[in-house]
């Protein structure tokens, strides 16, 4: 490659991206059912980080929660 | 006889109002729950979300760009052109977004100053994704990318010229000139591509 590894790269993925919106959906099933998947059952490891959130953002999502819990007025007298 | 009394702890109760909300569901789910896009599609956009995660910083994930593009969509700022594919759309949105990911890196990065004036010479379809002067940062994680997709490829020499070309910015149509290959020898080294791509985009794991 002939150009700074930045703008190949970018390149590079620009091209792959279109191989990958003209293959065939079959492509994709047959990916998927090599690696052992099957993205038609519910849960399929096909879907992890698609369907989902990722393990980032439920990460994000605990600590939002832990802190709405600490802000909250305790209110053990809730009767 | 006295009336039984509950008592509930703040934490229940903060855990029954979550309860009580709908189901959250991620961009990508709450697209598919409207038939926005199919299964199939969402793996098509994983694929395509992993290939663009090779050229994100470091701190944005794959899953984080897919699921901002859906969440662009759904909420209207980004709207899907009638006569455009969603997931065709959808990528170009992963696209954008990443641009927008590194140009904020790059305001948020104190410069240094050009390293040489070359550098600035971008062609211009990598003009929105590339800065002109290139952080010392992307210019590595790029160099270990591009050797990465090459040894998904190491063991198909075809394919590994069909990329050489493709990051020269050549077309199919260019590279198979170029390389004298038959368009069935092409079409088979593509679809080998193809596979290797899916397979690897599809393989467990948030992050490369």
């Amino acid at each position: 490659m002939s150009v700074r590894p930045d703008v190949g790269l970018e390149r590079l993925i620009h091209g792959l991206e279109q191989e990958l919106l003209e293959a065939a959906d079959e492509e994709f099933m047959a990916g998927a059912h090599d690696l052992g998947m099957n993205p038609e059952i519910k849960g399929s490891a096909a879907f992890v980080g698609v369907k989902d959130f990722s393990p980032q953002l439920l990460s994000a999502l605990r600590r939002a929660y832990q802190e709405h819990l600490e802000r909250a007025p305790r209110d053990d007298a809730d009767v | 006889m006295a009336k039984r009394q509950t008592v509930v702890r703040a934490e229940d109760s903060a855990i029954m109002e979550i309860m009580k909300m709908p189901p959250m569901l991620p961009p990508a789910a709450r697209a598919l729950a409207m038939e926005l896009v199919t299964d199939c599609d969402l793996l098509r956009l994983k694929v395509i979300a992993r290939l663009h995660g090779r050229s994100l910083p470091p701190d944005i994930s794959w899953a984080d760009l897919l699921q901002e593009a859906f969440a662009r969509v759904l909420d209207g700022s980004r709207a899907i052109p009638p006569d455009v594919p969603p997931v065709a759309f959808l990528a170009g949105v992963m696209r954008s977004i990443k641009a927008e990911h590194w140009r904020r890196r790059r305001r948020a990065t104190a410069q240094q100053p050009v390293l040489a004036s070359e550098y600035q010479l971008v062609a211009p379809e990598t003009a929105e994704a590339c800065d002109p002067q290139p952080d010392p940062e992307r210019w590595l994680i790029a160099a270990q990318q591009l050797e990465a997709i090459g040894t998904l490829f190491a063991h198909d020499a075809m394919a590994l010229q069909i990329i050489s070309g493709l990051g020269d910015g050549l077309t199919a149509e260019e590279i198979r000139r170029a390389l004298g290959m038959s368009k069935t020898d092409y079409d088979s080294a593509r679809k080998r591509m193809r596979r290797a791509l899916i397979r690897a985009g599809l393989t467990m794991g948030v992050r490369l």
